[in-house]
């Protein structure tokens, strides 16, 4: 049996309502389909209809200030979301998508569009409508939570900065009144530690806030020009102890990033390095630039102390966490050091073994 | 002495700044070969590309201003500070600030729905530096109340905003850049970049509630400027009996009723717009 296809069958029946309207919205002509979607007869919509009559007021408003405005600037509107008004009154969620059919001069004959009833997909759409507003509301109060967890650790800090230096102060005062026997003297030395350690704990979280605070665009970075700067500064720590620092770099990689940040990073795993050394060798760093896919890497490796990683792991980037307590430290020192990597895009990682050294590989994303 | 001068170069290079910054918010457009400043506003919904099919007739004679409305078209989206635009008042803010920096005068103020209550704010608000006002299709109050029939009520205005939110969803700022850049499709970007009305759907509907929920009675008293009510014959967010409304409550105003449907005759009939307007100037 052949297959006679009919052209204005296939119209007729097609599954989306078609409607076609005078420049003006009269409507012209419609399909089957269309007055199947909205209940009317052919005699009660064709020369008597206008296309709005079929929207209800809300869909007015938005025909007139955005359908009709694009329409007309583009020649074309698509997929815009409405509510078509049957005759009974109820509503049906639908999709039109509307083009202006243009005569020889350019001007346009008469609108054609199609209307695609989505009333299943509705139901979702309210849904995931409503999970977004949700999601932008929780986001607005996370957001506002982590504003007041910063002012308060910002009070926080400046509240303890001054008294703990009164209590310095006023404790060196009183240490030139009491009697110098081995009991006091021990004492003193005990209250001495405390407050230095205080005060290394009360500077690590001002550190931490500045961190956490800064939020500026990343700058273009020559790493290799802020690693040898930043290695300047301990040439000479290291060779005074007969140390050695070897390094190897790729040539002029790009990043992107925050220059006190990376130098703040650098400055901080060296002197762990140089803090953490064992004293049954020399100390030798090596410092690498390595290439990995999306990021330069900078490998930084001593032959050190170094931690138990089963033991420890990446406990090691957590507040207040510290592995050796032979020396002093805030505890802080390495969070940051994670925190300002993260705020680069870029991450972190350390490999070490007890009494054989510590490996960093910090990643910062290539520009 | 050389202290003083410093500041005043120092003054004079923040006055620039700002004053970049004043026309790069709002994407302000000049063009016209004439003296005398045409200032058109848009009304919500699209930018100042609704205006082009009617400018052009007041370019010879005219100096043409353009601008988007803070977080419409092209302007600084950065710069919607919703609690700064959570009244009109915000709007004619920058239009003032706009007229100050391009130093204009005698101007001739024309606004287009929603702007019409911009535009005549601004008059009151200054009035010795606009000339004429030019009201496009005004509503003092699109809601209903006792006594007075804006054409909406209130579930209408809910069901506008369900329908931008609707049309929007899944739009995101965030991956729109990823859409534009698109390579393989080059001429689905060149149709973004073009496209037109493109609002940021959550100042969209922000921008929908302060506009649907105004109420501008009050002020179209305190109009003194020289005004002209355009009216759309058949007009279903502003009806003629709005337009009347407008019309007896501005002292000096001419009414004039265009032969036109729609919301948007300047967009729809542009060729009554500008004649309308021409015998309101001549």
């Amino acid at each position: 049996m052949e297959f006679q296809l009919d052209h204005k069958d296939l119209y007729q029946s097609a599954p989306c309502g078609m409607i076609c309207t005078s420049p003006m919205g009269d409507v012209l002509e419609v399909n089957d389909r269309f007055l199947e979607f909205t209940g009317y007869t052919r005699d009660e919509v064709i020369g008597k209809k206008h296309f709005v009559d079929f929207l209800n007021k809300a869909g007015k408003i938005y025909y007139d200030t955005t359908f009709a405005v694009i329409l007309q600037l583009q020649n074309a509107v698509n997929e815009l979301s409405f509510s078509l008004v049957k005759k009974d009154n109820t509503e049906l969620s639908v999709l039109i998508n509307a083009i202006n059919v243009k005569n020889e001069a350019g001007q346009t004959k008469y609108v054609q569009s199609i209307i695609v009833d989505i009333s299943y997909r509705k139901q979702f759409e309210s849904q995931l409508i409503a999970a977004k507003k949700n999601a932008v509301e929780l986001t607005r109060k996370l957001s506002k939570a982590n504003e007041n967890l910063e002012s308060f650790a910002y009070v926080a800090t400046h509240d303890l900065k001054a008294p703990i230096n009164k209590v310095e102060w006023f404790f060196s005062k009183l240490k030139d009144t009491i009697p110098k026997d081995e009991n006091s003297l021990l004492f003193i030395k005990y209250l001495e530690n405390s407050i230095a350690q205080f005060k290394t704990t009360v500077k690590g979280l001002e550190e931490a806030i500045k961190v956490y605070s800064l939020d500026t665009s990343l700058e273009r970075l020559n790493l290799e020009e802020v690693i040898g700067e930043t290695i300047q500064n301990f040439v000479q720590e290291i060779e005074k102890k007969k140390g050695v620092i070897e390094t190897k770099f790729i040539n002029d990689g790009v990043i992107l990033g925050h220059k006190i940040y990376v130098q703040s990073i650098i400055n901080n795993i060296i002197s762990n390095s140089i803090k953490y050394q064992s004293p049954d060798r020399p100390l030798h760093l090596e410092i690498t630039t390595i290439e990995i896919s999306d990021y330069y890497c900078v490998k930084i490796t001593d032959n050190g102390l170094g931690m138990d990683m089963n033991d420890f792991g990446d406990k090691i980037f957590g507040l207040f966490t510290r592995y050796h307590t032979h020396t002093e430290g805030s505890g802080m020192g390495l969070h940051i050091v994670k925190k300002m990597t993260e705020q680069m895009k870029g991450k972190i990682t350390v490999e070490s073994e007890l009494n054989k050294g510590t490996t960093f590989k910090v990643y910062f994303r290539k520009d | 002495m050389y202290c003083v001068y410093k500041t005043i170069l120092l003054c004079q290079k923040e006055h620039n700044i700002m004053s970049e910054n004043v026309l790069k918010r709002n994407n302000v457009k000049v063009v016209g070969k004439g003296v005398q400043p045409m200032l058109f506003i848009h009304g919500f919904g699209c930018d100042q590309n609704i205006w082009r099919f009617v400018t052009p007739a007041f370019e010879e004679r005219y100096k043409i201003i353009l601008l988007d409305l803070v977080g419409c078209g092209k302007s600084d989206d950065s710069a919607y500070d919703p609690e700064k635009y959570d009244t009109l008042q915000g709007h004619v803010n920058d239009v003032l600030e706009i007229c100050t920096v391009l130093e204009l005068k005698n101007i001739i103020l024309v606004g287009h729905s929603i702007s019409a209550n911009i535009s005549l704010l601004s008059c009151i608000s200054n009035n010795e530096i606009f000339e004429k006002l030019i009201l496009v299709c005004p509503s003092p109050k699109f809601l209903n109340e006792d006594g007075y029939t804006g054409g909406f009520d209130q579930k209408d205005i809910d069901g506008l905003i369900d329908a931008i939110e609707s049309n929007y969803l899944g739009w995101s700022k965030a991956i729109a850049p990823v859409i534009m850049s698109n390579v393989e499709r080059p001429e689905l970007s060149n149709e973004l970049e073009e496209s037109f009305c493109s609002n940021n759907p959550e100042i969209a509907v922000h921008f929908a509630k302060v506009t649907f929920l105004c109420d501008n009675r009050s002020d179209l008293e305190k109009v003194k400027t020289k005004s002209l009510v355009l009216q759309s014959k058949t007009d279903n967010l502003a009806a003629v009996s709005v337009g009347e409304y407008v019309h007896k409550k501005i002292k000096n105003s001419t009414f004039k009723i265009l032969e036109t449907n729609g919301h948007c005759p300047h967009l729809s009939h542009p060729k009554e717009t500008i004649l309308a307007i021409d015998e309101f100037l001549a």
